[in-house]
């Protein structure tokens, strides 16, 4: 569940921040996302309860698309701002002018307005390093190649096969081919191979997981 | 693996990150790390009108699973560098493959 709604404060083990009075504001608005409370960023999840109306909610960090600092330039004040992949639990689409922006409803942005504007690049940062700590399923995003292509998986051949496509003539792709280049090519060839010192780094590493295989 | 260090040449540079959800960011590369999450500073989003919250951001953190292209300033592209760099990865598959034969190879 991307968006939980709570009634209680969760057991949180490892938050990394929490900034107590924090207004949040929802647009489209919630009535489960307004109001004072304290906002939780741990290592899990995002957690915001407010213990005065007992109620509050969790976000799983893959549901956070962007996380931003606004600055005082905005009317609601310094703000840490969340935008969501998808619609806030709660928002019902009974308004009346909700229609025409059917489309420009898909996604929730979620506003945390601390009492200390100090706190903000702290938030921030704090963020930013859970959201590193939760990268996506590989599974669980159907549309997202990028994940598969990147994400460890630096051997996809649809990887090279995608710059091969630009112009498949300009490049060499099979050590076969080394023999085609001119002495000026190889002399250039020499100098990248100097200069490139941390992709060998990661292939190296790579070519490290063979190392078990004589183990046994 | 390719593509993290790539990007990180591009710290420093313009660039045009576009979501999945069509939104679609100008910034200075500030950070990039091995999910391809990117640290943008200096922002400003193409289409402000529908996302009027976001004029007064500054600085952001884009979740690299939801980004979709990112557009870069031709300049700051050295291709002879990345024809190598595709070239030695397609080397190193190949002589894994060679030397593992009985390992399946990834799927696509």
């Amino acid at each position: 569940m991307p968006v939980t709604l709570l009634h209680s404060l969760p057991a949180l083990s490892q938050t990394r921040f929490t900034a107590e009075k924090t207004r949040v504001a929802c647009d489209p608005p919630s009535d489960a996302a307004h109001g004072l409370g304290t906002l939780y960023i741990d290592e899990q999840r995002v957690v915001f309860f407010s213990t005065e109306a007992s109620c509050g909610f969790s976000i799983d960090y893959p549901t956070i698309v962007i996380h931003a600092v606004s600055r005082s330039a905005d009317p609601v004040g310094a703000h840490l701002y969340c935008q969501l992949d998808g619609p806030f639990p709660g928002y019902a689409k009974a308004g009346g002018d909700s229609d025409e922006e059917d489309e420009e409803e898909q996604f929730a942005e979620l506003r945390f307005i601390p009492e200390d504007e100090q706190l903000l690049d702290d938030m921030f940062k704090a963020m930013s390093d859970c959201a590193a700590l939760n990268p996506d399923d590989g599974g669980s995003d159907s549309g997202s190649d990028l994940d598969d292509l990147c994400v460890g998986d630096y051997q996809d051949e649809s990887a090279v096969q995608t710059i091969e496509e630009f112009n498949s003539s300009a490049f060499i792709t099979s050590p076969d081919q080394l023999s085609s280049l001119t002495p000026k090519g190889r002399e250039t060839l020499a100098h990248l191979e100097s200069i490139i010192v941390e992709s060998t780094e990661q292939t190296n590493g790579y070519n490290d997981e063979g190392r078990f295989d004589d183990a046994e | 693996m390719l593509f993290y260090s790539f990007f990180k040449t591009q710290v420093g540079q313009h660039v045009t990150v576009e979501l999945k959800n069509d939104l679609a960011i100008q910034g200075v590369l500030e950070s990039v790390d091995q999910f391809l999450n990117f640290k943008l500073k200096d922002i400003k989003v193409v289409d402000e009108e529908r996302y009027p919250h976001m004029l007064s951001v500054k600085n952001c953190f884009v979740r690299g699973s939801v980004v979709r292209y990112v557009q870069l300033s031709p300049p700051t592209v050295d291709t002879a560098l990345l024809q190598d760099a595709a070239r030695r990865e397609a080397q190193s598959t190949q002589q894994m493959q060679q030397a593992k034969p009985n390992v399946a190879p990834p799927v696509a």
